[in-house]
């Protein structure tokens, strides 16, 4: 500075007939130095680009490799894949120069194979590079080419984030080798996102909790104002968000839901049992103890974590509900939740009465009671001050109805924002809260909105849920796969429709009546939890169905979720195997004929094919599959013949190992031999019951 | 106009240091992200075809294992650690039969890709893994109760 004292103020009064001062000259040097050496970078740029250093160091490890066609040569023109029907042009190969080469599976970024066996799934040159992991496709400079630039709405997948693309072409939810998207999908169901967003895929809006017009006849205020207040505090995995609701805000949406009271038209709580003796009961709570093991309610209801999870856990469902709305949801629970899942089990008054008073007696926590008490000691004042108007906002305002139906209101619009789209949502138009400090991305902004779904501002009203950081990572992959679907991809998005489709008739009322749908498939609808029943006419015979029915017996021995009992009178049983042997038989099954020496050979093979592995049959064998002691009783052999060269078809979990039609026909006809001669089953109806 | 000469300097050295941005984290991670989602994917599969005989940390105790005669073997601290990987993958595809060993365990190779058998390898390591890191740490534990060197 003190060489050169006059600033760029002073210079512009400089007297023109002055010497060109010595800073001056220095300047214009470096000017000149700059411009040259600015020009000639670029001219090198073009000559050698910074890509063709990878394709140098790919041909060299080539070379060391020994691979033949390594040549050496570095490419003029940019590597390319074009794509015309995708309107993919990518450019990726530029660094990515290994990607199709085996021989570079070590080698360090970018030069490595890709990994996984994605290149022999999708053909390079028919899909592309971008379709799947997003960025720049046309970019050949970083970080131009992985999108994390300004504007740029679709910057790469990185890391486990690329299971995001897998749902543009595939069903989000069974898409293989992509783990995370499947299990976000799923979470995003048992969440009930789409009760306030619109999405793809999504179950019932209105249909996932039970309907608010009966909720104050069936539960207590004091247990409504205690799980509206923290649902956490009453159910270890509740389903339902936690609102954040107030002391006031709950006490008045209580207030407005005790305006229906009456509708259920329940009998007065506890009015059933009065006149019952101690002895009585006693018997009673039994017998209900016996009923809820035969039925297999354990099939779908946990109790404190263990057992099935389609239902929700009833750890604690005596504090929620009296005996009388348990016996009551029992007797017809479509009443109370349209469209549940749970089948309407042919009990009896007295057993339905009996299995609710044991479950209200067996099924609840000492330590809550003191705490409901409490609640309930102040339920009277609270109320009295509350505003069922105030309520009624309350509920119709935060979503409360995109999970439950009240009477008399049309089905809700969602809520929140329509998600249909989102993993392609601009940037720009997240509201990202004052003061961000991190990347300014979807990825980031979702993270943050899925950790704490409030921060953003007062006004939010999304709810937060309990969510552990593998699950966070799950649904951030799922939440950002919603894309449109590639176009011209030969694999759309399968339309999965919201509930299962029943069959017309007598036999498929019965047959939504005992909801089997919720874990079998018919004719290609319902669950996979249980055998497809599209070819159960052929796959088993008929008098071993008819009991079955009436009388369901252990055939899994490993399984949590079992067939219930569903105590069917005679004629609904015999009504759906006629149906079944009818309208579900499978034309063209190979004939199998009884001849021992067939049999023999059969024998001979299972114990070759390590069938005894999974199977039991007599003494010994694996308990995975089905025991096959009583097959000769069980199956039809066209079937066993056939389902045998493919297992998977019928979506069994079991290895394809029967190598002809041939040997299918002999173990077949070995397995039609073998049946159990005693009166009962085996394992009998009482055999591994509930905890 | 020192000042604007040293910009111009800075200027001139973005410019040539431009060969070699900054690299994203992603670009380095993505191997490892097709590992993790491989082991994932291994995870499931070993749930779904493998656990009820080998059990869940692979300890050949499954939940039938106990009927089974001779038992599944222990993969995680047997002698599956001395395989190759290759060699697990060939018990995996050919069962007892196709590898000529004893026991049920039936043949899997019509029925996993050898995509998928691979996942299951790395399960299969990841559980290896973790038995060595269990038995270290219960050594360890163990360690304290053990003689104590005298006075």
């Amino acid at each position: 500075m003190s060489g050169d004292d006059r600033t760029g103020d002073a210079g512009t009064s400089v007297d023109p007939v002055a010497p060109v001062s010595v800073g001056r000259r220095v300047l214009f040097l470096v000017s000149s130095a700059a411009l040259a050496a600015v020009t000639g970078a670029t001219v090198l740029d073009e000559v050698r680009p910074a890509w063709s250093g990878h394709w140098l160091d790919a041909q060299e490890r080539l070379a060391v490799a020994g691979v033949e066609d390594a040549e050496g040569a570095v490419p003029v023109r940019v590597p390319q894949l074009h794509v015309p029907a995708l309107g993919v042009v990518d450019r990726c190969g530029a660094c990515h120069a290994g990607t199709d080469r085996p021989e570079l599976a070590g080698a360090p970024a970018p030069l490595a194979t890709h990994p996984g066996p994605m290149l022999e799934l999708h053909d390079p040159e028919k899909v592309g590079c971008t379709p799947c992991h997003d960025g720049q496709g046309r970019a050949t400079r970083l970080p131009d080419a992985h999108g994390s630039v300004a504007h740029w709405e679709s910057p790469l997948l990185a890391g486990r984030l690329v299971q995001a693309g897998c749902g543009r072409c595939h069903d989000r939810a069974t898409v293989a080798r992509a783990p995370d998207l499947r299990r976000g999908v799923a979470l995003m169901d048992r969440l009930a996102c789409f009760g306030c967003h619109e999405m793809p895929g999504a179950g019932v809006r209105g249909r996932v909790g039970p309907e608010l017009t009966y909720a104050a006849d069936r539960a207590s205020p004091a247990w409504l104002l205690a799980w509206l207040r923290r649902p956490a505090d009453l159910l270890a995995t509740p389903r339902m968000a936690d609102f954040g609701f107030s002391e006031r805000d709950a006490a008045d949406i209580v207030a407005y839901l005790l305006s229906f009271r009456g509708r259920a038209g329940l009998p007065e709580a506890g009015g059933a049992l009065e006149s019952a003796s101690d002895a009585a009961l006693d018997r009673m709570y039994e017998a209900g103890g016996k009923t809820w093991r035969t039925a297999r309610c354990v099939s779908c209801h946990a109790i404190a974590g263990t057992g099935g999870t389609l239902g929700p856990d009833h750890g604690r469902i005596g504090e929620k509900l009296s005996v009388e709305a348990i016996a009551a949801w029992i007797a017809d629970p479509e009443r109370f939740l349209p469209g549940t899942r749970m089948p309407r089990f042919r009990l009896p008054e007295g057993e339905r009465l009996a299995l609710a008073y044991h479950m209200s007696e067996e099924m609840k926590d000492p330590a809550a009671a003191e705490r409901l008490a409490e609640v309930a000691s102040r339920a009277d004042s609270l109320l009295s001050s509350a505003d069922a108007a105030r309520g009624r906002t309350l509920v119709h305002s935060l979503g409360c109805l995109g999970c439950h139906a009240v009477a008399g209101v049309p089905d809700a619009r969602p809520v929140g924002p329509d998600l249909t789209r989102f993993g392609e949502k601009e940037v720009g138009r997240l509201p990202f809260k004052a003061g961000w400090d991190g990347p300014r991305t979807r990825e980031a902004w979702t993270r943050a909105k899925l950790e704490s779904p409030r921060s953003g501002g007062e006004t939010l009203i999304m709810p937060t849920s309990p969510i552990a950081k593998q699950d966070l990572d799950a649904l951030l992959v799922a939440v950002l796969s919603l894309t449109a679907p590639a176009p011209a991809s030969a694999q759309a998005d399968p339309p999965r429709p919201a509930g299962p489709a029943y069959p017309p008739g007598p036999a498929g009322a019965l047959v939504r009546d005992l909801k089997c749908l919720t874990c079998h498939a018919l004719g290609g609808s319902g669950g996979t939890l249980a055998p497809d029943l599209t070819a159960e006419g052929s796959r088993v015979q008929p008098r071993w169905l008819f009991d079955f029915l009436r009388e369901p017996y252990e055939i899994r021995p490993l399984l949590v979720e079992r067939m219930p009992r569903f105590f069917l009178p005679d004629a609904e049983a015999e009504l759906l195997t006629t149906w079944l042997g009818v309208a579900y038989a499978r034309d063209g099954l190979p004939e199998v004929p009884a001849d021992p020496a067939e049999a023999a050979r059969g024998e001979t093979l299972f114990e070759d094919l390590r069938c005894r592995g999974c199977h039991i049959l007599g003494e010994r064998g694996g308990a995975v599959g089905p025991n096959l002691s009583d097959t000769g009783r069980r199956l039809d052999p066209r079937w066993t013949a056939w389902q045998l060269t493919d297992p998977a078809r019928a979506g069994a979990v079991e290895p394809r190992i029967v190598g002809s039609a041939e040997d299918a026909r002999s173990l077949a006809a070995f397995l039609a031999t073998r049946r159990v001669e005693t009166a009962a089953p085996p394992g009998g109806p009482e055999a591994g019951g509930a905890p | 106009m020192k000042a604007f000469a040293i910009a111009v300097a800075a200027l001139l050295a973005t410019g040539c240091g431009g060969e070699e941005p900054p690299r994203p984290a992603a670009a380095s991670t993505t191997g490892s992200a097709a590992g993790a989602i491989g082991a994932a994917e291994g995870a499931v599969l070993y749930g779904r075809w493998c656990a009820a005989c080998h059990g869940a940390t692979g300890h050949g105790d499954g939940i039938t294992a106990s009927r089974l005669d001779p038992a599944p073997a222990d993969l995680a601290s047997g002698a599956a650690r001395g395989l190759t990987d290759a060699g697990i993958d060939a018990v995996v595809a050919g069962g007892a039969r196709g590898t000529g060993r004893a026991g049920v365990m039936p043949a899997f190779g019509n029925t996993l890709s050898p995509w998928k058998r691979r996942d299951l390898v790395t399960h299969v390591r990841t559980l290896q893994r973790a038995a060595a890191a269990a038995a270290a740490a219960a050594a360890a534990a163990a360690a304290p109760e053990g003689p104590v060197a005298p006075d």
